[in-house]
Order: C-alpha cells, then sequence, then structure tokens
C-alpha cells in the first residue's frame, strides 16, 4: 500500500523534490528521475551511436553514473547540467575504448567517397554518421542539447574555438548531407 | 534555441527526436543499479573480513616487533643516561643545548 502511494506520488512529485530525495538514496526517486529523462539521454545517445543495443547500454550508463555520484550534488540548479556533463563523459569513454579522442581532427569525409552517394536519401541519424565524432559530439550538443558554444567548450572541455568551427562544419556538413532530403 | 544555430537543423532535430516512454528500459537501469550495488557490497563485505584475517594473521609478528622496539628503546633511553651521567656527556648536553637555541631562537620566541 505504502509502497504504491509512495510511486505515485515520486510519479507527481516536481523534478527538486526528486533530485533531493535521489541524493539521500531514495531509490524510487531515482526511478522516476530515469523514467522522465530517459527520452533527453537515449535520443542524446543515440544521436551519437546511431545503434539502439548501444545507444540504451550507453543511457543505462549514464544512470547508473548518475545513481553512484548524485549524493555529491551540490545545488539542484546544476542537475541539468551535470546530466549533459556525465553523458559527454560516457560518450567520450565509450569513445576511448574505440581509440577515438576529441582532439582527432580527421578530415570531414568527401562526398560521394562515402557508401552514400548524395542523391540516396538520408535521415539525420545516418547523416550524422558520416561526421567525425568530435564534430558530431559538438553538433549534437549544440542542436540535440541546446547548449551554447561556451557551455560545449566547458562540458567537452575542447577550447572554444574547436568548438565553434566543430559546429560550423558540422552544420555545413549535414545541410550537405540532408539537401535532398529535405527537398523531397 | 541558441542564436548561433541554423534554424532548419534545430527543427529537424525536434522533429527526429523520439519521445520514449518506456518501462522496459526504466526497469533493465534500476536492475543494472541494484546488481552493481550489490556487488560492491559483496566486495566490502570481503575486503572487512580480508582486513580482519590479516590482522589476525599478522598479530603475532606484530607483538614481536612492538617488544622488539620496546627492548632497543629501554636499551638506548638507558645507554643516555648513563653518558649524561657523566660530567663530559653533562657538558656536551649543555653545550649542544646552547648552540641548538641559539641557531633557533627566533623560531622559538618569535611567532
Amino acid at each position: 500500500m505504502s509502497r504504491v502511494a509512495s510511486a505515485a506520488e515520486h510519479g507527481n512529485a516536481a523534478e527538486a523534490t526528486l533530485i533531493t530525495l535521489a541524493a539521500t538514496g531514495d531509490k524510487r526517486a531515482f526511478e522516476e528521475i530515469v523514467r522522465r529523462r530517459q527520452s533527453q539521454v537515449r535520443n542524446f545517445m543515440y544521436y551519437l551511436c546511431g545503434h539502439a543495443t548501444e545507444r540504451d547500454d550507453l543511457a543505462q550508463q549514464v544512470f547508473l553514473t548518475l545513481w553512484r555520484s548524485i549524493g555529491s550534488l551540490r545545488s539542484v540548479d546544476a542537475f541539468d547540467g551535470w546530466l549533459k556533463r556525465i553523458m559527454v563523459t560516457t560518450w567520450q569513454q565509450s569513445g576511448r575504448r574505440k581509440r577515438m579522442t576529441l582532439a582527432d581532427e580527421s578530415e570531414l569525409p568527401e562526398l560521394g567517397t562515402s557508401a552514400e552517394s548524395p542523391s540516396q536519401r538520408l535521415d539525420l541519424n545516418a547523416a550524422l554518421a558520416l561526421i567525425p565524432p568530435p564534430v558530431r559530439l559538438c553538433v549534437v550538443l549544440a542542436y540535440a542539447g541546446g547548449m551554447t558554444h561556451e557551455e560545449i567548450a566547458a562540458a567537452t572541455e575542447v577550447p572554444l574555438g574547436t568548438v565553434k568551427s566543430h559546429i560550423l562544419r558540422g552544420s555545413a556538413r549535414l545541410r550537405e548531407l540532408l539537401a535532398d532530403y529535405r527537398h523531397e | 534555441m541558441q542564436p548561433e544555430h541554423d534554424s532548419q537543423l534545430q527543427a529537424l532535430f525536434a522533429k527526429s527526436a523520439q519521445d520514449f516512454r518506456d518501462e522496459a528500459f526504466v526497469r533493465a537501469a534500476i536492475r543494472r543499479i541494484e546488481t552493481r550495488d550489490s556487488r560492491r557490497a559483496i566486495a566490502r563485505s570481503v575486503l572487512w573480513v580480508a582486513g580482519l584475517a590479516g590482522v589476525a594473521v599478522i598479530s603475532p609478528f606484530l607483538i614481536d616487533g612492538a617488544s622488539w622496539l620496546s627492548d632497543g628503546l629501554d636499551l638506548a633511553f638507558s645507554s643516555t643516561n648513563r653518558v649524561l651521567y657523566t660530567p663530559v656527556g653533562t657538558v656536551c648536553a649543555i653545550v649542544l643545548s646552547v648552540t641548538l637555541f641559539a641557531f633557533n631562537w627566533k623560531r622559538i620566541w618569535v611567532k
């Protein structure tokens, strides 16, 4: 009875309350946070990795890290930025396992040299997959995360100039790749 | 939307974002957390038991070491005592104390 009531209470609670409760070790409150934030985390990871299985694995890793460290969160207001930081770190760690670094300044693949030709219909995820991971991360943080260049630089620990350049080049490349798709 | 961002791309991202209301995912995430928590609890218990066993195993050596140290200190203090009670030893101790004070008086008096 109390368990059902508690679940219902958590379902209606404001996120700030849930965060405060989760920080004291309330797993049910944390479960509600997972429920509410899963779209944000899973979409972010899907844009970056493009695979549903890897997306969910990384998203679960994000929530695991969040649970482990939520007790050290100083302010409820900092939660959103902190979650984004964990998302970025989780992605970077998975990238490091695949021998990929943010400092990588590899050239963007030329149109027509990859398996997809410009005439093929490309959806957003397929287009993102054609962008190098460091550039993709900045573009996704900007457009899916709604972060400013300064916030991205802080979250990724990449110089501001590099972030701006990544977003400029990435956006141009995306527009190029999606041009046919948009016109159809 | 951030002013520096392309509005068309922003709209495309917003359109392609999925709204997940997936209980299976929530359950899987919580299960993963619980598995990790229980593994950590087991590891903590094992470490605690191993620590206790370690202390039990090395305690005879600790006791031997403590008595060896105590014997050594006894010997050192009694030797120093014997030397200090001779006239030469007393003069040496006074000279040493005065020298040390002369070089360190500032550190002793001035804060």
